[in-house]
């Protein structure tokens, strides 16, 4: 048998919503309307212990749903759910205690408090034990460069500095599941990739598994799978490799001409940038090396060009404005 | 268990500890609190032809005043229900919920080291200010059932303040149901009236409610103006209504978690 972390089968959610008319009177706003809006609807999927999985969608996708129903805050209206084997909302604190939950920037933090009373009060709560704490703690403050910050008040840390330490507050006993909810926002560019490099670490070393939802497309890279929820459903499910695939037979060629042009790019490909004399193509791959295409990049007033692959924050924006029309 | 609960208690302890400069300023206010109802008492004394009212002298009656401000911030917690509506209304309750701990008792214990840190910094000294002006029976016993009274105070008050405070799930605003808990707490507690000097059968209907022992009955014992069996019967009302209200706050909770959708997606 597989080891699962997580199992979900045919997960619904719905939510009392109301709604008022725009530009409705005030009788009219007493009456207003209770309708169901659906969140989830039959989404289904299964994690294994130790994988990285990210957890994308548009707003209003039922990411932050999806994650509170697995770390039994909200029950879910039908179907089942199953984290390391418990039904999270029924058995919340049995779960708790192998959970790891990252919520915006200081959500585990003390706002008057420095964030080491924060961490001696999840060594309690969590019952960590003295050498064990000690060990870990010191592995986090180094790695993540915290060392002479985390005697510090919280409301006195930078906006990362806070997000770093909530991470470790989430994290210091060492829960086999960790729910990480746009872990880097606010973080600089090396506590981001230490931050990375952590979640890394801490799935080789320890199996554990992460549940990561952001919009930080290099967030991305340390997951392995890809989960994307649209309008409550699951619209993808596969590798990232399999994601950046999926519009892989597309360059872009970046031109770099003598002047303002005046030719017809959209005969060679399609426009998708403009600035001063640079002209961005989105070409197929096949087409790069058409005669026509040659053309285009040997006349004179072309004076440089370069070739990329599409990254894969086009990718992802390809992949909603996709969903978007087969919406209409 | 006990150390998670132990936990949730300092870190209470700890979150007061940060506003210490509050509770010195909140130890000068309460000082000063105890004159106003000193002022009214001293004029009902003037003006009456008797020494002794309800068997308070007048000085006694001054210290029964100092006594009641030094217990009130210590014997009950409003605070309760007010953050119970912040987490629920502010979606905050997450964190709580992602915690091996279960709701109702990360609020109580949390409660619990609040109230120790105000019972530490503003009611011990308090205390001891009016030690030495005198007419306090401070015998093992006494000082024995007066914590007795306050803790149970506080676990009737805070399972109370509980309820109140998950009304806020189906009400936007519960800021004036908490302040009328709290005037009925000063009113029928004996904050403006010492409770002896009521008539037999509103004493009687007093005497049946948890409010007394929050500040009437703590400051009659140390004042050594209520037999052994009141005190006994008080404390044995108290613990009457910390059962039930602690199975209905359980209960009660258990309800409200399903409807807690409001967190936001």
């Amino acid at each position: 048998m597989e080891d699962y972390a997580i199992e979900v089968e045919n997960v619904s959610k719905w939510f009392k919503a109301h709604e008022v008319k725009r530009s409705g009177s005030f009788v009219t706003r007493l009456m207003r309307k209770t309708y169901l809006k659906r969140a989830l609807s039959d989404v289904s999927f299964t994690v294994k212990a130790g994988e990285i999985v990210a957890l994308l969608g548009r707003n209003g996708s039922g990411k932050s749903t999806l994650i509170k129903i697995l770390s039994g805050i909200l029950h879910a209206d039908s179907g089942k759910v199953r984290a390391l084997g418990f039904e999270p909302w029924t058995q919340r604190i049995q779960l708790a205690q192998q959970l790891g939950v990252v919520l915006g920037a200081h959500g585990q933090l003390f706002w008057n408090l420095p964030a080491v009373d924060a961490f001696e009060y999840m060594k309690g709560i969590y019952g960590i034990g003295q050498k064990e704490y000690d060990r870990r703690l010191k592995y986090f403050l180094k790695i993540l460069d915290l060392e002479h910050v985390y005697n510090r008040q919280v409301r006195t840390m930078s906006l990362g500095e806070q997000m770093k330490c909530n991470f470790v507050a989430s994290v210091l006993h060492n829960p086999k599941i960790v729910f990480l909810d746009e872990p880097t926002i606010g973080v600089d560019l090396p506590s981001k990739i230490a931050l990375r490099k952590t979640v890394g670490e801490l799935q080789a070393r320890y199996k554990t598994t992460f549940i990561l939802t952001t919009h930080i497309v290099e967030d991305i890279g340390i997951a392995q799978r890809v989960i994307l929820l649209s309008r409550g459903k699951v619209v993808f499910d596969d590798t990232r490799p399999k994601l950046e695939a999926m519009f892989g037979d597309k360059r872009h060629v970046e031109l770099h001409l003598t002047e303002p042009a005046k030719i017809n790019f959209g005969a060679y490909g399609r426009v998708i940038g403009r600035e001063g004399t640079m002209v961005r193509l989105e070409v197929s791959k096949g087409a790069l090396k058409s005669k026509k295409f040659l053309s285009l990049l040997n006349r004179k007033d072309v004076l440089d060009y370069r070739v990329a692959e599409p990254g894969l924050n086009f990718i992802l924006n390809k992949f909603y404005a996709k969903l978007d029309r087969e919406k209409r | 268990m006990i150390d998670r609960y132990a936990a949730v208690l300092i870190i209470g302890f700890k979150q007061q500890l940060a506003y210490k400069k509050d509770y010195f300023i909140s130890l000068g206010f309460r000082i000063f609190a105890s004159f106003i109802m000193i002022a009214v008492w001293t004029a009902v004394y003037l003006n009456s032809s008797v020494s002794s009212i309800g068997g308070l002298t007048l000085p006694q009656m001054y210290i029964y005043f100092f006594l009641i401000n030094a217990i009130a911030i210590a014997s009950w917690n409003e605070t309760v229900a007010e953050n119970i509506q912040d987490d629920i209304q502010n979606g905050t309750i997450t964190t709580a919920l992602v915690k091996p701990v279960a709701y109702t008792a990360q609020v109580f214990f949390s409660s619990l080291g609040n109230n120790s840190f105000a019972g530490l910094a503003v009611t011990v000294p308090f205390l001891i200010l009016i030690s030495f002006i005198g007419h306090l029976v401070l015998t093992l016993q006494s000082v024995a059932f007066f914590l007795m009274e306050i803790v149970l105070s506080f676990i009737v008050s805070t399972f109370i303040f509980f309820l109140i405070g998950t009304l806020a799930i189906y009400l936007t605003n519960i800021w004036g149901i908490i302040a009328v808990t709290e005037s009925l707490y000063m009113l029928l507690g004996g904050g403006v009236v010492p409770l002896n000097l009521l008539p037999p059968w509103a004493g009687g209907i007093f005497a049946a409610l948890p409010m007394q022992l929050s500040l009437y009955t703590p400051a009659a014992t140390l004042l050594g103006i209520v037999s052994t069996g009141e005190i006994v019967q008080s404390l044995l009302v108290g613990v009457a209504w910390a059962v039930p209200l602690f199975i209905l706050s359980v209960l009660v909770w258990s309800r409200v978690r399903g409807k807690i959708t409001s967190v936001g997606g």
